[in-house]
């Protein structure tokens, strides 16, 4: 054999041992590249501040601006204070809370009207919160027969209905959603319509509550968390 | 004769060191070709440069590896910051929405007329539930149509055909004498009331309640049957997004309506 036909094979394999590494190594790069641009336009971080924290202040700051024109809108609107509707509407939130938490821990109608009459003088003689809503609602909850289920307030919406002087009214709709892995399988979603107002002090000085129907309910639910074109409250 | 190692007899050129590319079998007495039978596959040079590429390679496909598991470490990522982009265009857009001071005010005198108008077109169904009652539950085509008529310059156009007709009748209202056939002279044991408190929502709409209450009530305590709740946009002196719902009671005493 000469020399040539011998050295031909070498080339030959030398020539594939250095393709086989090349095209390894251009695979590796491509992972590589692919896997830098995957976290790169996922937000890692870039000129040390990541993309998230950027657009996390810029959405604060637009929310800023939001409040700032909202103020001042409130402001220029004769006879409405805002800053004591966000009060009211914190107190009517917790009034609303205490009717409901009394109402799942207390095991007869007449335990918990006499608690709910002994802690709110809203709720007085007559209070139809008292005589019909919990009733209704511990049977429909099943609080008459043990224990109630757990119910968070997962949302509410309270509208300013009525200003007359000092005396204000308001119109709520809160959702109620059981807690998560709650023993009781009868637990469900709850939406209850609520008015109240205020007097100057700040007490609630009325409270009436309302459960929805279960045609609402469902409704209500279908509409999604907000409802149709509403909004949270604030 | 197989040769010792190190054995290479008269050719010293060759190198001692071989790889696993030189020739296998039994190794021969080098003869006239053994610089090309002893001679290793590949030469030492390209040897170096592919081990230097597979090194690479494997470092490549390491450093991938790791980054890959950085991004697993943070899913969610991308989408949060997409969300983060669309709150914001949102809340800039809520914002662009909002009504400047003089419209805000005379929008507020806009929304309790509006609001009014509403309550009163509401309660003219209720003239119709005797009819409504006799019929199986279905409307009077006309005359609902008149009142859906007048409704419906009162609300945005994307809101649903069953907010221009009656959200709430009375089941008893079945046994009210028709009287004159106006609205005025139909006496229901109910009524819808605006409730507008003129303030601006975070949207820039003005909220706006209905409630369906018992005409003959103790004092002081209503029973709300039904309820309504919207928002008049003044840009568009409309009412958009409304929501309607009945209470437990409400339905109980409700008068089905075939829509």
């Amino acid at each position: 054999m000469t020399s040539a036909a011998r050295t031909a094979p070498r080339a030959a394999a030398g020539k594939l041992l250095l393709a086989a590494a090349g095209t390894a190594l251009a695979i590796s790069g491509l992972f590589l590249a692919s896997a830098l641009l995957d976290v790169t336009s996922a937000g890692a971080p870039v000129n040390g501040t990541s993309a998230v924290e950027s657009l996390e202040a810029e959405l604060a700051e637009a929310e800023a601006a939001h409040d700032d024109r909202l103020r001042a809108l409130d402001a220029s609107m004769p006879g409405a204070d805002g800053e004591r509707i966000d009060r009211d509407r914190a107190t009517g939130r917790a009034f609303l809370l205490s009717v409901i938490e009394t109402a799942s821990s207390t095991r007869s109608v007449p335990d918990a009207q006499r608690l709910l009459d002994a802690r709110h003088d809203a709720l007085g003689e007559g209070s139809q919160a008292l005589t019909e809503f919990l009733p209704e609602w511990m049977a429909a909850t099943g609080s008459v027969n043990g224990a109630g289920p757990v119910l968070l307030l997962s949302q509410v919406r309270i509208e300013a209905t009525e200003i007359r002087g000092q005396a204000y009214s308001y119109t709520g709709l809160a959702r109620l959603d059981p807690v998560e892995g709650a023993s009781n399988d009868a637990a469900r979603t709850e939406f209850v319509v609520f008015t109240f107002s205020t007097g100057q002090d700040g007490r609630v000085a009325s409270f009436e509550a309302y459960r929805a129907s279960p045609g609402t309910r469902e409704a209500l639910l279908a509409a999604g968390p907000a409802g149709p074109g509403q909004e949270a409250d604030r | 004769m197989p040769a010792k190692n190190g054995d290479h007899g008269a050719d010293d050129a060759i190198p001692r060191h071989r790889t696993i590319f030189s020739s296998a079998g039994p190794r021969q007495e080098p003869g006239p070709d053994a610089v090309g039978a002893q001679a290793p596959l590949v030469s030492r040079r390209t040897l170096i440069i592919s081990a230097t590429m597979a090194a690479g390679a494997l470092a490549g496909f390491i450093l991938s590896a790791g980054v890959g598991d950085h991004a697993a470490r943070t899913p969610g990522r991308a989408e949060r910051t997409a969300g983060l982009r669309k709150r914001i265009a949102d809340v800039r857009a809520g914002t662009q929405s909002l009504p400047d001071i003089e419209q805000a005010q005379r929008g507020t005198v806009m929304a309790l007329s509006a609001a009014a108008r509403v309550a009163g077109l509401q309660n003219g169904f209720q003239r119709l539930t005797p009819r409504i009652a006799s019929g199986g539950g279905g409307l009077p085509r006309d005359e609902a149509d008149r009142i859906r008529r007048s409704l419906a310059p009162l609300f945005a156009p994307t809101v649903d055909r069953a907010t221009l007709g009656p959200w709430y009748l009375l089941a008893s209202d079945r046994h009210v004498p028709a009287g004159s056939g106006l609205t005025i002279g139909f006496d229901s044991g109910m009524e819808w009331e605006a409730r507008v408190a003129a303030t601006i929502g975070s949207d820039g709409r003005i909220p706006v309640v209905w409630l369906a209450l018992p005409t003959h009530q103790r004092e002081g305590q209503p029973t709300i049957l039904a309820w309504a709740a919207s928002g008049y946009d003044i840009r568009r002196s409309a009412f958009s997004g409304v929501e309607t719902g009945t209470t437990v009671a409400g339905e109980s005493l409700r008068q089905a309506v075939i829509r």
